[in-house]
């Protein structure tokens, strides 16, 4: 059971580094207090992963053929993976690490499934540009709407901050929804857990990462990649929620940090190219590129030292 | 339906604001008038005071709206403009206050010659506040103001343009010298009201550019 430990440490490194792509933006343009945040992620992330966090489960047990001792190595060499990157103030995406992790034991073992991989690399182009296409369409239809209200300032500002706190919401819980499966996903195929187990377990440690370890990367995701006006960053986080429940509902775990990434760009690009900076952009497309080779040879090095 | 009360209460107190500024702006206006053609020290006395009563009124209801805008969880941003709008445009009865008092404890004394030219300085400027006081307002109430904020800036120029005029004018007479250089400095704080105005303008400018969608 002590095993279990790098499952949670993977949930908390996520709950760490995720929740910044659920409020991070409504943090950064100071809509939302911190405080509020991650309360309110911290909730919608366990009861995303409770009520609807088992089909990507299901997918990823029929994924990998992994043992107790696999699943523990690629689990403490993902979360160890994205702990680092969280501390580089990164956006990582921890289903990328959680692959990494097991191609490095897959190598080792002589087992390595490329077909699986491209589905898994697909996912992870299909989601950044989800999210882009669909912020790009939010975008004008929202603010059409939201223009043609006769209403005052004041009363827009609150229907914006709204909008941000329940889009939030929604955000958190498809993230728990949708990513429980990358945390925990291999102890329920193991028969550690059961299912539900699993999400809770799941859930509770994205949720303690949220609350403990959160505002590093919530600052890099929601003020320097693109500025964003409260507005804009209710778009980012709408984008964001939308496409991670659709793939929650089909099952498949994809990257939380990919989507709103995406959408953050949906929005640079309406609002011109030079409103994103390049520096941070290349900063976060290099830990897309870096966090799966770091966790595989992470995962290398723990198979050596804890299996030989 | 609280949250929908307060927002409720602070439009309407900012309506309450403007209306007293503008009050203060007819005041302002008739009393310089009347001033100018008829010279009456003694009855612009009191309409002084009334001014100056106005503008101690307005003021009050700006602070009490900064304080209100405080407490409440407005988005920082909107705060920040909303506030440093009525910040700019409640230096516009400070100085239709200041004006009037220059003029009643400097004894200016407004030649015949220079009349009108000084009605229409004092018109001119009044119609600056009027457009950043409509502009001001349609913002608040979410409104295109592009219009109005164009036009406080072709009305500064041309109060600057009278300004200009009516100072070579004064230095060109034949006043004592110390009479022109009063009057001079009473055409440069009247032309100060739409330079105000037009200072709020741009600020109300910037803050619609950060709230376009």
């Amino acid at each position: 059971m002590w095993k279990l430990i790098s499952g949670i440490f993977m949930g908390w490194s996520l709950g760490s580094n995720d929740s910044a792509n659920v409020f991070g933006t409504a943090v950064a343009s100071k809509t939302i207090r911190y405080r509020t945040a991650i309360i309110l992620c911290a909730f919608f992330v366990i009861l995303g992963a409770i009520t609807e966090g088992q089909e990507g489960l299901k997918t990823l047990s029929g994924l990998t053929r992994q043992t107790l001792n696999t699943a523990f190595i690629a689990s403490l060499a993902a979360a160890l993976t994205v702990t680092l990157m969280t501390i580089l103030k990164l956006p990582v995406s921890t289903s990328q690490a959680a692959v990494g992790a097991i191609i490095g034991i897959g190598i080792l073992l002589g087992d390595l499934n490329l077909s699986g991989l491209t589905k898994v690399v697909l996912v992870w182009v299909g989601t950044p540009t989800g999210t882009l296409i669909v912020s790009l369409i939010l975008y004008p239809v929202l603010a059409k709407i939201l223009d043609a209200l006769p209403i005052n300032i004041f009363t827009r500002d609150y229907i914006v901050k709204g909008g941000l706190l329940i889009a939030g919401s929604y955000g958190a819980y498809a993230l728990g929804a949708n990513n429980v499966a990358n945390v925990i996903g291999v102890y329920a195929k193991v028969g550690l857990l059961t299912l539900f187990q699993a999400t809770l377990v799941g859930g509770l440690s994205i949720a303690l990462g949220v609350v403990t370890f959160s505002k590093r990367v919530m600052i890099t995701v929601g003020s320097k990649l693109v500025k964003l006006d409260p507005f804009s960053a209710l778009i980012a986080v709408l984008a964001h929620a939308i496409v991670l429940h659709l793939f929650a509902l089909v099952g498949v775990p994809t990257s939380s940090s990919q989507a709103i990434i995406g959408a953050v760009l949906g929005i640079g690009l309406l609002k011109g190219i030079q409103t994103i900076n390049m520096r941070t952009l290349i900063n976060i497309l290099f830990g897309w590129v870096g966090t799966p080779l770091i966790a595989m040879f992470i995962s290398l090095g723990l198979y050596a030292i804890f299996i030989g | 339906m609280a949250l929908w009360g307060k927002q409720k209460a602070i439009i309407h107190k900012i309506e309450e604001y403007f209306a007293k500024v503008d009050e203060c702006s007819r005041k302002f206006q008739t009393c310089m008038k009347t001033m100018i053609t008829e010279g009456n020290p003694e009855n612009f006395r009191d309409s002084v005071r009334e001014v100056s009563r106005l503008e101690s009124i307005a003021d009050d209801l700006r602070r009490e709206i900064e304080h209100e805008l405080y407490e409440r969880a407005l988005i920082p941003e909107s705060r920040g403009d909303i506030l440093g709008l009525l910040e700019s445009v409640d230096k516009l009865p400070n100085t239709f206050e200041s004006v009037c008092y220059q003029t009643l404890q400097e004894r200016i004394v407004f030649p015949k010659e220079f009349k009108n030219k000084f009605l229409d300085l004092i018109d001119k400027n009044v119609e600056a506040y009027d457009l950043i006081k409509k502009a001001s307002l349609g913002f608040f109430y979410n409104k295109d103001v592009k219009r109005e904020l164009e036009e406080v800036d072709t009305k500064e120029s041309e109060s600057d343009t009278i300004e200009r005029d009516l100072i070579e004018s004064i230095f060109t007479s034949k006043l004592d010298k110390a009479d022109r250089i009063l009057l001079k400095e009473i055409v440069v704080n009247i032309g100060n009201i739409s330079d105000l105005a037009l200072s709020s303008a741009d600020r109300l400018t910037i803050a619609i550019i950060k709230r376009r969608t």
